[in-house]
Order: C-alpha cells, then structure tokens, then sequence
C-alpha cells in the first residue's frame, strides 16, 4: 500500500525535473497529456477490451481501469445506439471485474 | 479547460479559413466572436472498451483523462459494431404487417434466450420505409415489444426497448432484396467482466 507512494514520490521529481513549469507563458501551447508514455516507470495506459464496470450513483455505467498510476472512466453506452447503459439490477457503486491492467503498482485505497 | 481547448481548436480552424479567404481577396465580415487562448495541447489516443465503444484518452504524467468519442453531429457516443448479440429478419420473426410472432418466430427466440447467456438485453425494432413513418414507428415499438416480452418469458432482464422504424437502415430502400435487410430485430446482450 505505501509502496505506490513512495514510487511516486521517486518518480514525480522525474518528471518535473524533465519538464519546465506547466503555466502557460505565452508562445506554442505546451503539451500537457499524450497518448504516448514516455515517463519511466510509467503504465503503457488504458488496453483496449480491458476495464471493469462501475455502478454509478444514478444506475447508469461506467467503465473503469487502472494502469498503475493513472485512473481511467468512460461512460458505458450500448454500443447500437450510443445510448446510456443504465440498469436496475446492479447495487450501485458496485464495481464488477479487474481494474488494474498493470499488477506492478500496489494501489493506495481509501478507508 | 477541457472545452476551452477544443474550441479554441474551432478557433484555429476558423482562422485559417478566415487565412485562406482573405488571401482569395473575399472580404469577410469581423466575426462576432470573442478570442480565446490556446494554453496547451494534449495528444489524444483512442480507446476501445469491451462492448466496442470508443474513448479518448490522455496521459498526463500522474494523471490520466478520458471522455467519449462522440459522433459531432448527432452527439451519439461512438462504437464499433462489436458487441450486437443477435439480428434477425422480421419475415422470419413476424407475419406480414403484424406485431404477432410467428411459431419458428417464437421458437427462436426462446432458443436464443436460453443460450445467449447474457445478464441483460435492449431490444431494437426497424423496418422498411414502405408505409409511413408514424405507422413504421408504432410496429417496430410493438413488434421490439413483443420480442422483449417473449424474453422476459425465459427470465431475461430486459433494460430497454425500443422502435426505430424505418430511421435506421441498414441499406438503402431500394430493392426488395435491401428493403428485407431493413427490416429487423436487433437484440443487444449486456456482458460483464468475469474475475
């Protein structure tokens, strides 16, 4: 559990030592997120086909994954029409499935 | 922030219109628009969930983004045809013109029900574009309608049922051949993750 935090802590000063500051000054717009990781140690991302659902407080579905460091959420949406995925069934703020697609990382979770 | 960096996205685009007409000697009138400024650019990449619907996605270090990928013009979240458990032909289900259920109609779909082995199921009816859209609207309701009630029958969860009409073919209406494909019964299952 605290193994991730401490992972962090050694890796945020990598990043921002490899970056200037965020703000924006002026000039080319900075680039503040891609779809390519380049940091070390560092998940590959979201893959696609893997991700839990989630009940939202609504009914209503969401697909989560985690990939170590970051957290992902989309909407899940019947795939014909585009429509919300919502159902009764489900206790809401159930999750159903692995998350993690990277098991390198202990999570920290709430209490 | 989101918001704002797609639109000033539009904005960029605008300009360059703008550019282009301008070097074409149009005289353009100053748009009624105020300005907005670009603060940072993010590399999207596209995700595809489970059921084949698609997300964009960003890594920002320690933080990750993700939204919809959604079709701009009818706002509808887009998916690749992935996950539609079961199509089948009216003429097969239904007599003509008719909401009632034909015996091999009903035979197959509690032989579908049985198997799909899904948690839940929408139902979706279309037809043809002979007749009008208001009666093509109602039959594809009441024959989506019958559908589902068969599959609650065998127990299913049925979460939506809906009636197209003749709004969306699959081909266009211009043969008996393509009219046929139209009309349909699309049944979509609802899957989740085993552990």
């Amino acid at each position: 559990m605290k193994m991730k935090t401490a992972l962090i802590a050694l890796i945020v000063p990598v990043i921002v030592a490899g970056c200037s500051s965020t703000a924006y000054t002026g000039g080319a717009p900075k680039l503040i997120a891609t779809n390519v990781d380049r940091t070390i140690g560092d998940a590959p991302g979201p893959r696609d086909g893997i991700a839990a659902v989630a009940v939202l407080p609504d009914g209503c579905e969401a697909w989560i994954t985690d990939d170590g460091l970051e957290g992902y959420g989309g909407d899940r949406s019947d795939p014909r029409t585009g429509l919300p995925r919502c159902t009764n069934e489900l206790p809401r703020g159930a999750v159903i499935g692995e998350w993690r697609v990277s098991p390198d990382l202990p999570d920290y979770l709430p209490r | 922030m989101k918001y704002r960096v797609i639109s000033s996205l539009r904005t960029l685009a605008a300009a360059a219109v703008l550019g282009l007409s301008a070097a074409a000697g149009v005289t353009t009138p100053a748009a009624a628009q105020s300005q907005v400024t670009v603060t940072g650019k993010i590399n999207w990449g596209l995700w595809v969930d489970p059921d084949g619907c698609m997300h964009w996605w960003a890594d920002g270090g320690v933080e990750g983004y993700m939204v919809s990928r959604r079709d701009p013009k009818t706002g509808r979240h887009m998916c690749l045809e992935k996950n539609t458990c079961a199509v089948q032909n009216s003429d097969v289900l239904f007599r003509t013109d008719s909401y009632q259920l034909t015996p091999q109609g009903q035979q197959w779909l509690r032989q579908f029900f049985a198997n799909a082995g899904a948690f839940a199921y929408a139902v979706y009816g279309h037809t043809d574009s002979r007749a009008s859209d208001e009666y093509n609207m109602r039959l594809s309701q009441n024959r989506a309608n019958a559908v589902a009630a068969i599959g609650r029958q065998s127990g299913a969860v049925v979460d939506r049922v809906v009636g197209f009409g003749e709004r969306q073919p699959i081909a266009p209406n211009n043969s008996a051949a393509n009219m046929q494909k139209n009309r349909r019964v699309e049944i979509v299952c609802y899957r989740y993750p085993n552990p």
